[in-house]
Formats: structure tokens, C-alpha cells, sequence
């Protein structure tokens, strides 16, 4: 490996990227005749989020993607492979901002969306975004430029945009970077301090272990069948198989299944589970209904509560009514405010408590004002339950996440450094369930091991979705987490692997806000809502267009991703980019950056670091050659994983295996959170009323109440620019469901256009009419692409359905920070003519 | 003449370890004799221990912590789920002192006495952290953004490194490296 590289060598690379091929997608010339239909080549490998596949090249072109056939539910997602690679919105060139490649930083940045965009040469392109990094550094430090790009990216231990976006950031001269995410924002800043772990990641009981001893399971707030499509890593979708297995043996065992949502959703259908209709963000009280009566009839686990838990008793005078409010939370309390009969909560209660019932919490109810407490809550109800550490009882709040749920093949143990296996395992005091199963894969860090002064960086962060608010408030001191912190003065952004223009909230605040910026940079394969916000757009390849590795997300399988066909127009892969973009600043920056390594040298040595590791633990890998050949390596999951029961270890032992709270335990009272003295997140669950809900003075004005769901047929907004989204929309506008009385009130029929507005904004869906909602709620997928009829302008029509110009952006509570995902709504039919969609297509670009 | 042989490297050894603490490089089982056998238990990395002695490649060590009473896993502070030593079981422990935390958790104060593989042992903690470093800025940042080090409370990241260790396939030596590097971690 040559880790030097001289001046000759160094300028002789820079221009290497110059005289690239041009080509366009839609313009390429086909042969009719040789590299056709019927060629003998074999089918190639590559993987996504959406499953690993096999890809079938013909006539140049990768047609046809086949699912890998350990995947045990192959996704339809997967056909949005090949249409994404030919759509027709592929950033094929680097272009610029008219007005930023005329006035640059001084542009008049109100003309961001509507400006025209030029075509310009890579080494204009790298010019300008490294001679405004050194400006942006120079000027105002490195904090100004936040690197802290978001979004679901793509696959791939290398070109990882958003690992490689803060690599050279940190190398260039630093950067702002994030926390939290858009998904869990209020969970994991919340559970901490309740079981003392982040829950969203904390692994829930095993599927086997469900399906052997729960009776009662409930879906709260979560829909495992349609989101489990996607994960953060390649989804071998072991999840279905085993959902199939829990329906065979529900029906056997007459086991019970209880959806609590707004929304009669996929899972419940399958499982025909009974349908709570819970009114939107009013989670809490019935579950503190629910508690109520399981205190008052003494159904609840005393001993549990008493040896796992703290601070029972101070949440206790807050559930009778004997403090704060000083209102008992009856079931006849929370049904006045959660819709729900109290009988039926009475029912919730018995069942909960005389079954072993496993409550599988979702995401969607802390995406909400004060979206901290529902988790607490949940926590603390499965404490009264007192099932948490049995096989199928207690909780879990990530089984509709990324598979999980799956046993996983353990960590290889790897430990070579224990000279005497104990137990059956490695080390002195050995973890016998800790079998060696999977080496894993490593990828590209976001910091460069190489000596430099990028070493001594101090990276700042802000809570990922207070972006908004930071860029309108700069200096402005603010409360997260116990703690004050100071917003940055952020003057540049630079996004790779992202679409912000998606996934925060309030559009049209944001659109203003975000003309903080001097000077936005993206990397893109698609014209997506924020590639037109950006001043300098660069294109990026695809997964199937460049090589890399990968795994399943249950570790079961390293994956190789072998480039099917050659980019679009210009595009590069992003670790080209960013090499390109250092070659601007000195040697020594570039070579910290790629360590010396081609990119082929850096997939083989994440395959070569798995391959020691599993050498060492007795686990058995094909060479790199024959790995890359075939296309997937395969690991076994231990039996002991199947056995995995959450907190089972806690439940036997709580003083050896201590929770991370401060006392150890679960606590429903923490003096911590107290001690911050927050108004709306105090020492222990409680009913907060949400800024908007249906039982606000808001919903005189706005009395429909939108939740907005993970979509079937994108990962968020991805491959929305397929025809995918043709399965599902209606007369080309993103689906709102309805309840036919909520529509018959507003004289709205199935498939009418309607116009969905608050005082945030205004977008159109294609009218659902459907009493899987039930009345007084109204849901939109999230994901559906921002389609501003005036491009730029605050408070234009979404010509398209993006439901995030209609939820707020107001954190959770000082305490999380999170964003919401909920707002209240008035729909009418919409009667105007209707405005062709005009985001799916690549603007016009000047010099093309 | 015998004796003296036999007693002047006793002596240096002695005189050479006397005051001398050290800190684990690597996670090490704690013998009772310096002969290896049967472990009772093992020492974690980045621990202190106070040197007593050298025999052969075996160092004789002392770890004193913090224990809550019932448990076998000694932390380096009352309170923070720092390991310090994992137990086979509580009878190696001496107690010498305790006290009560404000969850009225007993915390007993212990020490345990073993011999250690020398190599186990090094003299610059600050060198030991940064491999956990190395590693946690490796591992923990390449598939989703790295977090900052004082993200989490010193009592929350073993559970943190314990679920994500299940995707990264850490082994208990790499999470307790990584954790070790965090919790000693100060801005």
C-alpha cells in the first residue's frame, strides 16, 4: 500500500476527472444488434435498503434486478432499482445557481428554487466549493459550516456520503454536525433515564421466544409489516418469515392481537387484530387509563414494581389525583380525551395483566409535542404489568424497525487476548450466550486515522432538528437535555446522501430560513426538492453504479456490491468528489482522506478486517476472490440468540446486571429529569396537552387531525421518482385517507383532489376514502416530494402532497428536542384546475 | 548464598513495584497463584491496580472498588458502571469499607489481590484510551453519524455498545475499549 503521494502524482490524479464520458440517460445510443436481450453474461450482485439482488444487464443497461435468495420476503421496493437509475430527473452534470455562479456567496439567495441552473465543467465545480470552504473557514471558523447532513443515504461500507462528508469536512477545516435523529429524536434522549439505555436500539425479545409464550400482543403506534420493508442496513426480511410463523401459531394458541392506532394499518389487518381507534398524540392518557384502573382494582405486579422499579409512589399521587393537576386519571378521564369507551380501557387493563402480553411500542408516538412521555409511559406500564424480563411479556420498541425482533448471529467474540476460555467462552468471566456467530463489517470512518491537526477537531453538534431554528436564532442560547447550549452562525451547508427538503418540518419556514445560508452544496443522483434549493449541485452515482460492500442488517451476510453499469452523465462517486475537492487544499489533506487506499483496496480491506476477526473466532469466510465472485458470504445464527428474552438478565439479577439509570433501576420517577425543571417534561410521565390535537381550540379552526406514517411503496422519500408511486397515487397527487364521514362532511368522494392547509401551509393529496381511518384524523404518508408551484416562494402550493409543510416545528420539550409529525388540518375539495407535477422531472439547465 | 539469590530480586522486585500503579492494557484474567490455573476472575481494561509484586511473566496486582452489595462485578467508582473487575463469584473480594448512595443502594468498598500477566499491564492510561478511541471512532461512526463522547451518561453507554455491539459485532473486548475511552472521556 503506498501511503505517499508525491506532487507529480497528486496534480496527475486531479485532472483525471476531466474529458469524463458525456452521456445522458435518456439520450444514450443503444446498439440494436450484440449486447442485447439475449447475452451470456452472468448476473451481477449489489444490495440496498430495500434487499440484495442479482442485476440482469442487457442492451448496456441493468433492466431487471432479481432478489437474493436468502432474502425471505423479497420487496417490491426492489423494482424501484433499475426505474430510479433511468429516471428522467438524474443530475447527469455539476451545475450551478445562475446567481451564485455570477455573484457567488453574494448572491441574492431569495432566488433559490427559481433560479435557473448552469452546467458546468468538475473542475469549475471543485474550484468553487473548495475556494468557499477556505472562505467560510477563514471568515467565520469552522462551526459555520454545518456538515451534519441527514437522510437515509444508500448502502456501502465506502461510499457512505454522509461518513465521507464529515471525513473531508474534518480534514478540510471542521465543521457543525448533528445529534438525535428525525426518527427517534424523543426516545433516545428520553429512555436513558428511564431504563437507562436508548430503547430505539436496545434489542428487543426474539421473535422464537414470542411465539412460544405471548398471548396478547399489541401493536402500539407501529406497523411492522410495511415498514420492515426497508432497513438500516440490507434487509434479509427474516422478520416476515417469522410474523408468518407467529399468525400459524396464533391461530392455534388463540393468541391476541390489539392494534392501538389512529389508522387500521397493515399489521393489524394481517393478524386481524382488534383496532383501538386512539385519537391521534393522546397515547398517554390512555395509558394512564389503562394504569388507573390497574392500581385501583389491584391487577397491577406490586413485587415488580417494588424490585425493579424507583419512584412508583410519587407517580402514584399523580395517577389518583392527589398532585400536579390533582385530577384522578380514570379510565373515564382518559376516554374523554383519547376517544376511546372506558369500558374498553377496563378491558385493555384485564387483558394486559392476565396475559402474558407483549407490548410492542412504535415510533410515530414520540414523533409528537412532548413525544417524550409516551415511551416513559409505556415503560412504566409494562412495570405495573410486571411481565418485563419474562419470555413474551413486557415491551419492545424497535420490532418494527429494520427487522427487528430477528435473532441475530451474535459478535464474534474475537477475543484473543483472553488466554483461557471459561464458561465455554472467551474470557475470565465469559458470556456464554455470546457465541461467535458474525465477524460484521466495518466501513469508512468518519474521522481519518491519519496524523494531522483534523485529529484535535472538536466537532459541535445540534439536535438534528432544531436546523430551523438554529439558522433563524444564531448565538441564541437553548435548553437540550439538561443542559444550555449556544446556536452556531451557520454560513454554508453541505449535504451528501440527504433530502432535508423531505424530512423537517414547516416547508415554507424553512424555505425562508434556509436563506441563511451564503452558499448550499449537495451531492445528488436526483433532482430532488433540495438539489433545486442548492447553489452547487454535484452529481453522485448510484448503489448499482459503482462497486462496494455491505451486510444484511441482521448480520447474517456481507454482501458484495458490484458496479452494474457505468454512471449517468458526469456522476462520480462521492469519495471521488471529496478526493477531488481536498486536491484544492494540500497533498497531505487528500492523502487523510483516502489513507492511501484506492477504493478497491478499502472494500478489500473491510472484508479483510472480517475475515481476521473471524479466523479468530472459529468462523469459516471465503477468500475476498471467491467472496467477490459469488456475491455474498453467510453467517449461522446461534441457537442462544433465538432464547434472547429483553431484561431477562435484569429480572434474575437486579444488582448484578444494574440498569444504567442512576439508581440502577427503572425509574417512573427520575430526580434528574426533575432537577431540570423543565415545564413540559417533569419527573414523571405525565398528560401534556399537545400544541394541536383534537381537543385543542386549534381544531375549532382545523378539526381534522393529519398523522403522517412511513410509506408503503418509498423509503421516506426515496424512489418516489419511480413508478412506484404509480401503485398508489391518485390522479398523480400523494393519497390522504379519509373517513367517509370526515369526507361526506366536506362533500370529498374517493379519488377527488383535495387541498390539504393550516396556517403553515397548503399542499394537494388524491382523497382515500376509507373507514380504515377512523373520523377525526386524516393520514398521508411522509416522503411524498415537495412540488412548490412557485419554486422558492414561502407559502406556495404543494402541488404534490409533501405533508411536512403542514406539521410544525416545535421540539418536543426542552428536554428531547424532537420533532413532530402530526398537525391539525382542514381538507377541501379541491376545484381550481389542476397543476401538472412538475418535480419529477430535471429542470432545464443552461449549456446542456 | 541460595537465599540471597532467591531474595534480591524478591527485594528489587519489591522495591521496584512498592508505590507503583498500573493500568490494564487489555481485559486479563486474575489468577490466584502465578502460575495461571484457575482465574478468579477478570480485570478490565484501562483499570488501575497497584503493583505488589513480579513472579516469572505474572505481576501480583490489587484492584479496590465499588461494589453494591450482592453483586460479583467491582466498578472503579461507587455509582458508575466503570468495570473494574468481573468476578466468578463474591467470596474474592475483601470488603473494607461501604457506603450508601442516595437510592439506598449499599455500596461496599473491596479490594481483590490475583496475579496478572505482565503484558496485560501499562504505565500510561492516556495511551490505553486512545486505542479505545481509535476504535470507537472507527467502528461507531461508519454507519451512522458518530456521536459525541459525552453523548451519553458513563452509566448508559455499556447498554449503548451493548445493542449496538449486536450490529457492529463488537466483541467484549472492543466494547469494553470503546466504553472505557467514553466514560473516562472528559470534554
Amino acid at each position: 500500500m503506498n501511503k505517499k503521494m508525491d506532487r507529480r502524482a497528486f496534480l496527475k490524479v486531479s485532472g483525471a476527472a476531466t474529458g469524463a464520458v458525456v452521456a445522458t440517460v435518456s439520450a444514450e445510443a443503444i446498439p440494436l444488434v450484440g449486447d442485447g436481450i439475449l447475452n451470456d453474461k452472468e448476473n451481477g450482485f449489489s444490495a440496498s435498503h430495500f434487499g440484495a439482488v442479482r442485476t440482469e444487464v442487457r442492451n448496456s443497461r441493468m433492466e431487471n434486478v432479481i432478489p437474493f435468495e436468502g432474502d425471505m420476503h423479497p420487496s417490491t421496493l426492489v423494482e424501484g432499482l433499475p426505474a430510479r437509475t433511468y429516471a428522467t430527473d438524474r443530475v447527469l452534470y455539476p451545475c450551478v445557481r445562475e446567481g451564485y455562479l455570477k455573484h457567488g456567496y453574494k448572491s441574492d439567495r431569495s432566488k433559490r428554487g427559481s433560479d435557473k441552473y448552469v452546467r458546468v465543467s468538475w473542475e469549475t465545480a471543485y474550484d468553487l466549493v473548495a475556494k468557499e470552504l477556505k472562505r467560510v473557514y477563514k471568515d467565520y471558523g469552522p462551526d459555520a459550516v454545518f456538515g451534519g447532513s441527514y437522510g437515509w443515504f444508500c448502502v456501502g461500507s465506502l461510499n457512505n456520503p454522509q461518513a465521507l462528508v464529515g471525513r473531508m469536512l474534518g480534514v478540510a477545516g471542521g465543521y457543525t454536525s448533528r445529534t438525535c435523529t428525525y426518527s427517534t429524536h424523543a426516545i433516545r434522549q428520553i429512555t436513558p433515564y428511564i431504563s437507562g439505555t436508548d430503547e430505539s436500539t436496545a434489542q428487543p425479545t426474539a421473535y422464537p421466544v414470542l411465539i412460544e409464550n405471548s398471548e396478547c400482543i399489541v401493536f402500539w403506534g407501529c406497523d411492522p409489516i410495511n415498514t420492515n420493508q426497508i432497513a438500516w442496513g440490507v434487509p434479509d426480511h427474516k422478520s416476515y418469515a417469522y410474523m408468518k410463523e407467529l399468525k400459524e401459531e396464533a391461530k392455534k394458541r388463540g393468541l391476541k392481537f390489539y392494534v392501538i392506532d389512529p389508522v387500521y394499518n397493515n399489521t393489524g389487518m394481517y393478524f386481524g387484530a382488534e383496532h383501538i381507534q386512539v385519537r391521534p398524540t393522546t397515547d398517554v392518557a390512555l395509558m394512564l387509563g389503562i394504569a388507573h384502573y390497574l392500581y385501583t382494582e389491584n391487577l397491577y405486579s406490586k413485587e415488580f414494581v417494588h424490585k425493579y422499579t424507583i419512584g412508583f409512589d410519587e407517580f402514584k399521587k399523580y395517577l389518583i389525583g392527589e398532585s400536579e393537576d390533582m385530577i384522578a386519571k380514570t379510565p373515564e378521564w382518559a376516554a374523554n380525551i383519547c376517544g376511546i369507551d372506558a369500558n374498553v380501557i377496563k378491558m385493555l387493563a384485564k387483558e394486559f395483566s392476565s396475559k402474558r402480553t407483549m407490548l410492542m411500542g412504535g415510533w410515530s408516538t414520540q414523533r409528537a409535542h412532548h413525544g417524550e412521555q409516551p415511551n416513559w409511559m409505556l415503560i412504566t406500564l409494562a412495570s405495573m404489568i410486571g411481565q418485563i424480563g419474562l419470555p413474551g411479556g413486557g415491551f419492545g420498541l424497535s420490532y418494527h424497525y429494520s427487522d427487528g425482533g430477528v435473532p441475530m448471529p451474535a459478535a464474534a467474540t474475537g477475543n484473543a487476548l483472553s488466554e483461557k476460555p471459561l464458561n465455554g467462552s472467551v474470557g475470565a468471566v465469559a458470556d456464554a450466550e455470546n457465541k461467535a456467530g458474525s465477524p460484521g463489517l466495518s466501513g469508512i470512518s468518519v474521522n481519518s486515522k491519519m496524523d494531522g491537526p483534523w485529529k484535535q477537531r472538536k466537532i459541535e453538534v445540534i439536535p438534528v432538528s432544531r436546523i430551523v431554528e438554529c439558522l433563524e436564532n444564531p448565538g441564541k442560547e437553548y435548553n437540550f437535555d439538561g443542559k444550555t447550549y449556544k446556536y452556531p452562525d451557520l454560513k454554508m451547508a453541505y449535504w451528501a446522501g440527504g433530502n432535508p427538503f423531505h424530512h423537517h418540518q414547516d416547508r415554507n419556514r424553512m424555505v425562508k430560513a434556509w436563506q441563511k445560508f451564503e452558499t448550499f452544496v449537495v451531492h445528488e443522483c436526483f433532482w430532488t426538492a433540495t438539489a433545486r434549493m442548492a447553489d452547487i449541485v454535484l452529481p453522485a452515482t448510484t448503489e448499482q453504479e459503482r462497486n462496494d460492500i455491505t451486510k444484511s442488517h441482521s448480520n447474517s451476510y456481507i454482501f458484495a456490491m458490484k458496479q452494474a453499469v457505468k454512471p449517468a452523465g458526469e456522476a462520480m462517486d462521492d469519495f471521488d468528489i471529496f478526493t477531488n475537492i481536498l486536491r484544492r487544499f494540500t497533498a497531505e489533506q487528500v492523502l487523510a482522506f483516502t489513507e492511501g487506499k484506492s477504493k478497491m483496496e478499502w472494500i478489500k480491506s473491510f472484508y479483510d478486517a472480517s475475515y481476521t476477526k473471524a479466523k479468530n473466532s472459529g468462523i469459516s469466510m471465503p477468500s475476498f476472490e471467491e467472496f467477490w465472485e459469488k456475491g455474498s458470504a453467510h453467517f449461522e445464527t446461534p441457537e442462544s440468540a433465538k432464547k434472547f428474552i429483553k431484561m431477562e438478565k435484569f429480572r434474575k439479577n437486579p444488582i448484578v446486571n444494574r440498569l444504567g439509570t442512576p439508581s440502577g433501576k427503572i425509574e417512573i420517577f427520575s430526580k434528574k429529569i426533575a432537577g431540570y425543571n423543565y415545564k413540559e417534561c417533569k419527573g414523571h410521565p405525565m398528560w401534556f396537552e399537545p400544541m394541536e390535537w383534537l381537543g385543542s381550540k386549534v381544531a375549532k379552526e382545523f378539526p381534522l387531525n393529519l398523522i403522517t406514517p412511513h410509506p408503503k411503496y418509498r423509503l421516506h422519500s426515496q424512489l418516489n421518482n419511480t413508478w412506484l408511486r404509480d401503485l398508489e397515487e391518485v390522479q398523480g397527487r400523494e393519497p390522504i385517507w379519509i373517513n367517509p364521514k370526515d369526507a361526506e362532511k366536506r362533500g370529498i368522494k374517493n379519488g377527488d383532489v383535495v387541498r390539504i392547509f393550516n396556517k403553515r401551509g397548503q399542499i394537494l393529496g388524491g382523497a382515500v376514502v376509507t373507514e380504515a381511518v377512523m373520523p377525526g384524523a386524516v393520514r398521508m404518508q411522509e416522503g411524498a416530494w415537495y412540488d412548490p408551484q412557485e419554486p422558492g416562494k414561502a407559502g406556495t402550493l404543494c402541488r404534490h402532497g409533501d405533508v411536512n409543510v403542514l406539521t410544525p416545528d416545535v421540539g418536543t420539550s426542552e428536554l428531547a428536542q424532537g420533532n413532530q409529525a402530526t398537525a391539525l388540518v382542514e381538507i377541501e375539495k379541491y376545484k381550481g384546475e389542476l397543476p401538472e407535477i412538475g418535480i419529477f422531472k430535471a429542470p432545464k439547465i443552461k449549456g446542456v | 548464598m541460595r537465599i540471597m539469590r532467591f531474595l534480591a530480586p524478591l527485594c528489587a522486585a519489591t522495591m521496584m513495584f512498592a508505590a507503583g500503579n498500573a493500568f490494564l492494557n487489555k481485559n486479563a484474567s486474575l489468577y490466584a497463584d502465578a502460575s495461571g490455573g484457575s482465574a478468579l476472575g477478570e480485570l478490565i481494561v484501562s483499570s488501575t491496580v497497584k503493583e505488589l509484586s513480579k513472579s516469572g511473566d505474572f505481576t501480583e496486582v490489587e484492584f479496590t472498588g465499588f461494589m453494591p452489595e450482592g453483586s460479583t462485578i467491582a466498578y472503579e467508582k461507587a455509582g458508575i458502571l466503570m468495570v473494574g473487575f468481573e468476578a466468578k463469584d463474591a467470596t474474592v473480594y475483601k470488603i473494607v469499607g461501604q457506603q450508601k448512595d442516595e437510592y439506598d443502594t449499599v455500596w461496599l468498598n473491596v479490594s481483590v489481590k490475583g496475579f496478572v500477566k505482565s503484558d496485560a499491564l501499562g504505565s500510561d492510561k492516556a495511551k490505553i484510551l486512545a486505542s479505545g478511541k481509535v476504535l470507537f471512532q472507527g467502528k461507531c461512526g461508519s454507519c451512522h453519524a458518530l456521536h459525541a463522547e459525552d453523548e451519553f451518561d458513563a452509566n448508559v453507554w455499556p447498554s449503548i455498545l451493548d445493542a449496538m455491539g449486536q450490529q457492529a459485532s463488537l466483541s467484549k473486548a472492543d466494547k469494553f475499549s470503546i466504553v472505557k475511552y467514553l466514560q473516562n472521556f472528559k470534554p
